[in-house]
């Protein structure tokens, strides 16, 4: 189908696009939910939304500084992760809930 | 020696700073025993001096050593620097001689005083000050003296803090002294935009050139007699003197005697150049003296607290030197300033003598017989009394007799209320001497056997002063007495540092006859306090028991009340106005304010604190999109 | 997806599927290592820990239903990734900012004659050794934070236990 090779050319600008959309989406998903381990599931997007953005960057620059630099932003996410979900762990365990409404000691 | 004339100003300050600082560590011996041997070591320098000034020839005895510069501003050069001639000279003797007396006399005196050490530092910062007065060479060293002098009386007569007398008293004099140094202020600046310049020496130059009875001229002298009047206890700014016997009497003796109230009368000494280029300021001055000089000695016919009667007696005399400075006679006012240093300070010593002996006790209407009691303090107050009352051959004739002739020579009327007042201050001055020495003994019955002679270091200074009193006189031989050929010493010696300007209308035989006038005048007050007070044993009994023009007098007047209603109460109520509408509306309104409204903050920002982590993360959120928009709106 | 779905665990599998996705998306760019990484990383490693969690703790959509979201927070929450959406969009789409960068050396021609892996790689072990040094340091961490912090929950009980045996 000739007509379709008009539609249009992916550059750059798509790919950023959807890492702010990423981002967005995300970012509301954070403020929204109310069990905690979907706003840790929401801070994974927001954080690939990034990764997307930093690739697209790299490769738009001919570099591969991008790329270590998503490489470090993994293993951080990694720790952060096992770190986070422990602490949820935790946390269920003392007060038998995991919705962020319900822990409000530091009220006042 | 001469260039070490700053010596005579530093060594008391220097006293000052030690006794300040080290006095209540080493106690009160040690504390009097430095303020008296600084204030005897300026002395020793002073006379020093002296020595050497005599040496030379009458031109050549003004010589200003400068220490450094102070004040430099526009036209205004003011350094401190100090003058030695003959007038500073004549008053710094005094000063450091008497003030120095009046230390030895105040370690005895001031005996088991817990606050002696303060006392004695600011004795010595008194000196100090005092010193930097007459020794100044400018208007300004000169002014800063007199503020000192004044800070000082404030001091002292308010040491005795803990009662409100003395706290008011001292507050009295630092606010009517006050109004003087406004009136001096004005004066000050008149001068500086008149001369340019605040110097002496250069003063004298540029007056020179100027005519008598020029308006400008009036209205300085006249500013810078309201600040001597203040200072001085003139009609109408004298009524501090006499609630300032609230202080310790060796105070009353040196600052409200002998020094601090005749810087008036050297101020106008010193610039009597000046004066006698504005003859109707002369004049004002002349008769508000002779009126203070009778005033004050009606009043002090009725006074029972034998300090308030001497402070009133000092007014007095005080009337007595402005009036023969008004006269033109400013080195016969500077030798009354001598001799009655020397006698008024014996009269307060005595009095500090008594008052020391019947344990504080001053009203003479309890006292009584000490004749014998306290031999040395009675015999050396009858020479002070003797003194001021003009008795011939003792030291007061002479000044009130120079002063008087010369009076007479200016205007017979004003002579005349001299006179009246020579009359007057013989009776009370002896109606206290009878009262307090003669007669039967009114005090308590215990204490009359504890009464005894006043310690050698309180009786010798009494001696010295005795026989200064006694023979000063023969500083200032006039003419016509001439017996030892000496002639008026002091009017020589001062010849050329005041503009004597006294007319000399009439002739030697006047002057002659005057003086017997004046001793005639002198017995009669003799004769009728003896009448009243010895032979009949007149005792004045109860304070109500006044009536009429008695009562007037012996209420003072009423000047205290007439000046309370007047200006007192009014320009409190405005302090009031002032205090509640500006202090404590408007300023402490505001820090208040600011205080109320941050806590109020504080309050309402409280209940942003939820709790509920996503409460924190959108307003994390909000603080980041806004940071955002701003970036788009910028990049638009 | 995830963002709506109440049920935790279907919400997790959405996000799976997302994180495949971006992998996909990672070729198109010429970085498989990125890819590659993020396959493994995320969906296997980080997804699985989730999927754990969410079996153990027994999340289920009900849990949550006993009190609404708040509205006025969901409605300001819209509205500010809305107003995100437009700033982020703006900046980046105003074109030049974008196409004018300095470029590097990697063209697309190097990658071609070397592979990607090689030259990423290259780039990691020698200019960028001593973050890689420090993640491991990072990772370590981890490890003994979790360590320490499930291990007191446990050493608790353990001691409560312990306590109430010997009350008896």
């Amino acid at each position: 189908m000739p007509e379709s090779l008009h539609i249009f050319q992916i550059t750059e600008t798509h790919y950023i696009v959807l890492s702010v959309i990423l981002f967005c989406i995300g970012t509301a998903g954070v403020l929204i939910r109310r069990n905690a381990l979907v706003i840790f599931l929401c801070i994974e997007i927001m954080l690939n939304a990034v990764n997307l953005a930093l690739v697209t960057f790299s490769r738009h620059m001919d570099q591969n500084r991008g790329e270590v630099f998503v490489f470090f932003v993994m293993a951080v996410a990694a720790a952060e992760s096992a770190i986070g979900l422990s602490l949820l762990i935790v946390l269920h365990r003392q007060k038998k809930t995991v919705d962020v409404d319900e822990i409000n000691t530091l009220k006042g | 020696m001469i260039e070490y004339v700053w010596l005579i100003t530093v060594l008391p300050l220097a006293g000052f700073i030690i006794t300040g600082l080290l006095g209540n560590k080493f106690g009160e011996k040690f504390s009097g025993i430095m303020a008296s041997l600084f204030s005897a070591a300026a002395f020793v320098v002073t006379a020093m001096i002296f020595r050497e000034i005599l040496g030379k020839d009458e031109e050549s005895r003004k010589i200003i050593i400068k220490l450094f510069d102070w004040i430099v501003a526009g036209k205004v050069n003011a350094a401190v620097a100090y003058q030695i001639d003959p007038l500073s000279l004549v008053m710094a003797l005094v000063v450091t001689g008497v003030g120095s007396l009046i230390h030895f006399y105040s370690i005895g005196y001031m005996h088991g005083d817990s606050g002696s050490p303060k006392y004695f530092a600011y004795l010595n910062l008194f000196m100090f000050s005092m010193l930097n007065l007459v020794l100044g060479s400018n208007l300004l060293l000169m002014f800063l003296g007199w503020e000192g002098v004044g800070l000082c009386s404030y001091l002292l007569i308010g040491y005795y803090y803990e009662t409100k007398v003395a706290g008011d008293a001292g507050k009295k004099a630092f606010i009517v002294n006050r109004v003087g140094d406004f009136g001096f202020l004005i004066g000050i600046f008149l001068i500086i935009f008149t001369f340019g310049t605040v110097d002496f020496s250069e003063l004298e130059k540029a007056v020179a050139g100027h005519v008598s009875g020029e308006v400008i001229i009036f209205w300085i002298t006249l500013f810078l007699f309201i600040g001597a009047a203040g200072k001085s206890a003139q009609i109408p700014l004298y009524v501090w003197l006499p609630d300032a016997m609230a202080g310790p009497t060796p105070v009353s003796a040196l600052i409200h005697a002998a020094t601090m109230v005749t810087s008036g009368l050297y101020m106008l000494a010193r610039l009597s150049f000046l004066y006698v280029k504005a003859p109707d300021v002369m004049f004002i001055i002349c008769v508000i003296g002779a009126l203070t000089a009778f005033f004050a000695a009606t009043i002090g016919t009725l006074q029972n607290d034998i300090k308030k009667v001497l402070a009133y007696s000092t007014v007095s005399q005080l009337g007595y030197m402005f009036m023969g400075a008004g006269a033109g006679a400013f080195s016969a006012g500077i030798f009354h300033v001598v001799t009655h240093a020397f006698f008024k300070a014996l009269l307060f010593l005595g009095a500090g003598s008594v008052i020391h002996a019947l344990h504080h006790e001053q009203d003479i209407r309890k006292m009584g017989g000490l004749r014998k009691k306290l031999p040395v303090t009675h015999f050396t107050f009858l020479i002070g009394t003797l003194a001021i009352a003009g008795t011939p051959l003792f030291s007061g004739f002479f000044s009130k007799d120079e002063i008087l002739w010369k009076v007479f020579n200016y205007n017979i009327f004003i002579w005349g209320i001299g006179a009246v007042s020579a009359i007057i201050t013989a009776y009370y001055m002896f109606r206290l001497y009878f009262v307090t020495f003669f007669g039967e003994t009114r005090f308590k019955e215990d204490t009359e056997h504890k009464i005894h002679e006043s310690p050698a270091i309180m009786t010798l200074p009494l001696i010295i002063l005795a026989v200064l009193a006694l023979f000063g006189g023969f500083l200032g031989m006039p003419h016509t007495l001439d017996f030892f050929h000496s002639g008026n010493m002091i009017e020589e010696f001062l010849h050329k540092s005041v503009a004597d300007h006294a007319v000399s209308r009439y002739g030697e035989g006047v002057e002659v006859s005057l003086m017997g006038v004046s001793v005639m005048l002198a017995v009669a007050g003799f004769i009728i306090a003896f009448i009243v007070f010895y032979k009949n044993n007149g005792i004045p009994e109860k304070d109500n028991q006044y009536v009429g023009a008695q009562k007037v007098i012996f209420n003072k007047y009423y000047i205290d009340e007439i000046y309370e209603t007047a200006f007192v109460k009014s320009i409190y109520n405005f302090a009031k106005v002032l205090w509640r509408l500006i202090d404590v509306f408007i300023i402490d309104g505001v820090i208040n304010g600011t205080a109320r409204i941050l806590r109020d903050i504080g309050e309402g920002l409280r209940y942003s604190e939820t709790g509920v982590v996503h409460d924190y993360m959108i307003f994390m959120a909000g603080g980041i999109v806004s940071f955002a928009v701003l970036l788009f709106l910028l990049f638009l | 997806m995830v963002v709506i779905i109440r049920n935790p665990l279907y919400s997790a599998a959405m996000l799976v599927l997302t994180f495949f996705s971006l992998a996909g998306i990672y070729v198109l760019l010429n970085s498989e290592i990125i890819a590659v990484l993020q396959v493994f990383v995320y969906a296997g490693a980080i997804m699985v820990l989730v999927t754990f969690v969410i079996m153990l703790l027994n999340l289920r959509s009900g849990a949550l239903i006993n009190k609404p979201t708040h509205i006025i927070r969901s409605v300001v929450a819209v509205i500010f990734s809305f107003l995100l959406f437009i700033c982020l969009i703006s900046i980046f789409v105003s074109g030049n900012q974008v196409e004018n960068a300095p470029k590097g050396v990697i063209t697309a021609a190097a990658i071609e004659s070397e592979g990607s892996f090689q030259l990423f790689s290259r780039a990691l072990f020698s200019e960028y050794l001593l973050p890689f040094e420090l993640v491991s340091l990072l990772l370590t961490v981890a490890v003994i934070g979790v360590v320490v912090l499930i291990r007191g929950i446990s050493g608790a009980e353990e001691n409560k236990q312990a306590k109430k045996g010997q009350g008896r």
